[in-house]
């Protein structure tokens, strides 16, 4: 194995190489100085041989350290100029006495836009731009650099002139040394231009910001939280207050706040801290104590903690609710009045003007006023209702008709428009009726109430305790407008219900025609036969049996047109509706063919409503005839039921009606029905499915209107092919004392009786008839043609007779008269008057107190055995 | 004497007729209704003249004539009416005339004018 020697490649072995060198030769020089010194005696000699040696190795130590100390300054320099040209401030260096640059950076160069060597040699100031005299606009760098010195933080802006030629703002930071003899500024220059750009844009949204602060109405401003102290506020919350802005600057919040005090307003800030932000409606005052409505949105700055609130002036806005509160409220009033005006049933034209009167008085405040008719055709106003404090007009009732118009009386009515005054008028009259003390009205309105382009009627109202303004003639107009509907339905509902009335006279007429011809027969028939056997008193009195009955018969026919045709006078009164249904039926009985069944099926016979009898009559009748007409076919079957039943609020099929117990009229027909679509339309007037001619189509819009103004409703079912059923709800009469009904009385039959009755007539005829009949009945009968011998007889025997039956009308002595003369020798005798029609001066319902009973001629033997029962106290004699 | 079948549903014009007829000497039946007639008709044959009313519950007096000819045994009838109910009295005299009842009788009518009805279509040949 061969071994060369290999040059030393680590640090370590040239480290141990020149060791060994540095041994070898120490001792080579060692070995060699000690040589030579043996060459020299003269110790000076060997001295100098050694200082010789010795000072080889000390001129190369110092060789090595001088190469050293020049090697470590050149890295440092090197070190530092790299430090300086890639600091990232641009650095100027400059004489300070000279202002001529000395070096610059390479962050200078490239905000300069110039080289080093360009740099060199100018003067500083030619680094910042010029003003428009070429003046230099900054040149303090030296006065800069000293002060410096002294505050080492202040920096300077300034702006410098790039090569491009553009403008850069920059801060300076400079210091000033002392190199050699030379004194030097140094200055470090920072590009600020994004800050700059920053600065400006947010100078810019401040700006934005406030004017928008400025400019909107709503008040704006700033809480300081810990304390309350408004810390900015615009001009428009200033304008609000009364205050200035400055003044505002110097008060707290609460001293502005018209509602919470100092400690609530700092624990309402309290808790906007907590939530961030609130919004509230409060009231704020202004300088001079007036407080104003206000909105408050407010939050809590999330910079500076501040709070920031936003004031909106609800003054107007209150007003505005205040205005749609009152037009709320006239409207809820109206609506109240059209209501009522609807509800009210039989509303007659003087009580719709008093209620209607009444509402305008609320409405404009009024204590006085009155509602005038105006005659379409004379052009006369009709007084309908009045609250005038007028001594004239106390007794005076309405109607007053006045004729002629003067001053502001019937103004509106001749002028067509609202007459305001506010000031007094001073009135010797009132309309045409002349007063004894003038008339002073403080304040007068009135205004025409018009329909179809017509004045029908004008409302007044006056002497309120404030001034009428535009909303009171708004509201009476409004008043005026529901009265004139409301007027008109009433004319309309009247011709309605006549020409009703009317189509079912001419619908029945013919039925009853038919009977009369029937019943003419019978009673010309068997009077023939009694006079062919004239001779055979039996034959006769049988042939006038029949005669009588016949002629009973023609009466009952008679009593039902009259029931009917009534209508348009009676009022409301307790009504049995199990009566007239019985009576509709007889009525139906006789108008339509035999072929048609009509059934009735009554299981609510003593069912007892209020209500008009005429009326009800007629819509059942109208009922009637439309299930009759809807039967075209000439058999069928119409059935008549009436119940009662209790209407719960649940039940979905009558909603419109309120609570409570009903009676139930049901007619049911077999006919063909009514189409679905035609269903909605069958109670609308003239509605007909007739040809023309054959129905005006008001009969079931009649009927629905008598049903509703009774309180009630009429339902109808109907499958076309198969018939309908028309089903009417009434109220029941629920007052505990009613009348009753003998119910257990079959209808037409009259009811036996006993005992001995006085019989007073002064044609003998129909006091044979009456005889007779009550003979019949079963009891004894002492007729008297002569007033004044029935007085003696009775006189004779006054407690033999159990009831006295006169006519009224009779020579010598009246039945009043007479009966009061029995009464004086027995005060509890029975009375019953019969009356024919027109006698005039006794009616069927005010009778003097020694008549119980008034019995219109021809009396049905019935009628008079029920009230014989009353008044014996032997039956429960039935309503009427 | 003749035998004759009346129809009407009033009881009071049944006796009235009853009693009119007996005047000379008619042998009289009466019955309320339309389909009792029909039953009389068929049991015992045709009468020398029936008087039918025209209005009547259950059977119209229509429907009866109608089935009275259906039976094409040439029954003689008198039809009575007290008008218009619900047709004119032209009307029913065109539509008795139509299926063979010349006679119309409208009520009130007298005795005379009673039997010389019956005599006038009982005189006349059977249709």
């Amino acid at each position: 194995m061969e071994k060369t020697l290999q040059p030393p490649t680590t640090q370590g072995e040239k480290r141990l190489w020149l060791l060994i060198w540095g041994v070898a030769s120490l001792v080579a020089g060692s070995v060699a100085l000690l040589v030579s010194m043996t060459w020299f005696d003269e110790p000076h000699d060997r001295w100098l041989l050694l200082a010789a040696c010795l000072s080889i190795p000390l001129m190369a130590a110092l060789t090595i350290q001088l190469t050293m100390a020049n090697r470590h300054l050149r890295q440092s320099e090197a070190r530092w100029q790299a430090l300086f040209n890639q600091a990232p401030d641009a650095i100027f260096l400059a004489n300070a006495a000279t202002g001529i640059l000395i070096d610059a950076n390479l962050a200078a160069c490239r905000l300069i836009g110039r080289p080093v060597e360009q740099l060199r040699g100018a003067h500083q100031r030619t680094l910042h731009p010029t003003d428009a005299d070429g003046h230099t606009i900054y040149c303090g760098y030296e006065e800069h650099a000293n002060t410096r010195a002294i505050d080492p933080t202040r920096l300077i802006k300034t702006a410098i002139l790039n090569q491009a030629g553009r403008i850069i703002p920059v801060e300076i930071a400079g210091s000033r040394m002392e190199l050699e003899d030379q004194s030097i500024v140094q200055g470090f220059f920072r590009d600020i231009s994004h800050i700059e750009q920053m600065k400006q844009e947010i100078f810019e949204r401040e700006h934005a910001f406030r004017q928008a602060i400025e400019t909107t109405h709503d008040g704006f401003g700033e809480v300081d939280p810990a304390t309350g102290r408004i810390l900015d506020v615009n001009r428009a919350y200033a304008v609000r207050s009364g205050y200035s802005q400055e003044e505002l600057l110097s008060m707290l919040i609460a001293d502005v706040e018209g509602v919470e005090d100092a400690g609530m307003v700092l624990n309402h800030i309290a808790k906007i801290q907590q939530h961030g932000n609130d919004r509230f409606e409060t009231w704020h005052a202004t300088k001079s104590g007036e407080r104003w409505p206000v909105e408050i949105s407010v939050s809590c700055s999330e910079t500076n903690g501040r709070i920031l609130f936003f004031a909106r002036d609800l003054t107007r806005h209150k007003q505005d609710e205040a205005l749609i509160l009152k037009e709320k409220e006239l409207q809820e009033i109206l609506a109240g009045l059209g209501k009522e005006l609807l509800a009210f049933p039989k509303m007659t034209i003087p009580s719709l003007a008093k209620k209607v009167l009444a509402f305008s008085l609320a409405v404009t405040r009024s204590c006085q006023g009155y509602i005038n008719e105006v005659d379409a055709r004379t052009g006369a106003s009709c007084n309908r209702a009045i609250i005038w404090d007028l001594p004239l007009l106390g007794h005076m009732k309405p109607p007053i008709l006045f004729q002629q118009y003067s001053d502001i009386w019937g103004w509106v009515i001749e002028n067509r428009r609202p007459l305001l005054l506010n000031t007094p008028q001073h009135l010797t009259h009132f309309f045409s009726l002349p007063i004894e003390h003038e008339l002073t009205l403080a304040r007068f309105l009135a205004v025409p109430v018009m329909h179809g382009g017509h004045v029908v009627a004008e409302i007044a109202v006056g002497n309120s305790g404030r001034d009428y303004g535009p909303e009171d003639i708004n509201a009476l107009q409004r008043i005026a407008d529901l009265l004139a509907i409301a007027l008109d339905r009433i004319k309309l509902e009247g011709q309605l219900l006549h020409a009703g009335r009317m189509e079912a006279i001419g619908t029945l007429s013919a039925g009853i025609a038919h009977d009369f011809n029937n019943i003419l027969g019978i009673i010309l028939g068997f009077a023939e036969l009694g006079q062919l056997k004239s001779a055979d008193p039996a034959a006769v009195a049988h042939c006038l049996d029949e005669i009588l009955l016949a002629g009973s018969r023609a009466k009952g026919v008679i009593d039902q047109l009259l029931t009917f045709s009534r209508g348009g006078k009676s009022g409301h009164a307790p009504l049995f509706l199990a009566r007239i249904v019985h009576e509709v039926t007889q009525f139906l009985r006789i108008s339509v063919p035999p072929s048609i069944d009509i059934v009735t099926e009554i299981q609510a016979n003593d069912a007892l409503i209020v209500g008009d009898g005429g009326q009800i009559h007629q819509m059942l009748l109208n009922l009637c005839t439309n299930a009759r007409q809807a039967i075209r076919k000439e058999s069928g079957r119409i059935t008549l039921s009436l119940d009662e039943l209790e209407y719960h609020p649940g039940a979905p099929r009558f909603k419109n009606l309120p609570e409570g117990r009903y009676a139930r009229i049901q007619v049911r027909d077999t006919g063909e029905g009514i189409p679905p679509e035609r269903i909605h339309q069958i109670f609308d007037p003239f509605f007909t499915t007739k040809e023309v001619g054959k129905g005006t189509g008001l009969g079931l819009s009649v009927a629905h209107g008598i049903a509703t103004s009774h309180g009630g409703i009429i339902l109808v079912e109907s499958e076309p092919g198969k018939g309908s059923l028309f089903q009417v709800f009434l109220p029941l009469d629920d007052r505990p004392e009613r009348p009753r009904m003998a119910s257990s009385a079959p209808w037409n039959a009259p009811v036996p009786g006993q005992g001995m009755l006085l019989i007073v007539d002064d044609e003998p005829q129909l006091l044979t008839i009456s005889e007779t009949m009550l003979a019949d009945l079963g009891y004894h009968v002492h007729a008297v043609s002569d007033p004044h011998q029935a007085l003696s007889s009775f006189a004779a025997h006054p407690d033999r007779f159990m009831a006295l039956i006169t006519d009224f009308a009779m020579p010598h002595m009246t039945g009043v008269e007479l009966a009061t003369r029995m009464r004086a020798i027995r005060p509890d005798l029975p009375v019953i008057l019969m009356t024919g029609m027109g006698s005039g001066t006794v009616g069927e319902t005010e009778h003097p107190a020694v008549i119980d009973r008034v019995l219109r001629k021809p009396t049905p033997i019935r009628q008079l055995s029920m009230a014989l029962h009353a008044l014996t106290g032997t039956f429960q004699e039935e309503s009427l | 004497m003749k035998r004759i079948l009346v129809i009407d549903d009033d009881p009071q014009i049944l006796n009235l007729l009853t009693e009119m007829l007996h005047t000379d000497s008619h042998e009289v039946k009466t019955v309320t209704n339309g389909r009792l007639a029909l039953r009389l008709i068929r049991e015992q044959g045709p009468w020398d003249v029936i008087l039918c009313d025209i209005l009547m519950p259950q059977q119209d007096g229509i429907e009866t004539m109608l089935a009275i000819r259906k039976l094409g045994i040439g029954q003689k009838v008198v039809a009575m009416t007290g008008g218009g109910r619900y047709l004119d009295i032209d009307q029913i005299q065109t539509m008795i005339r139509d299926f063979g009842v010349p006679a119309l009788l409208r009520k009130p009518f007298s005795l005379a004018q009673l039997l010389e009805a019956i005599d006038q279509v009982h005189a006349e040949p059977i249709p």
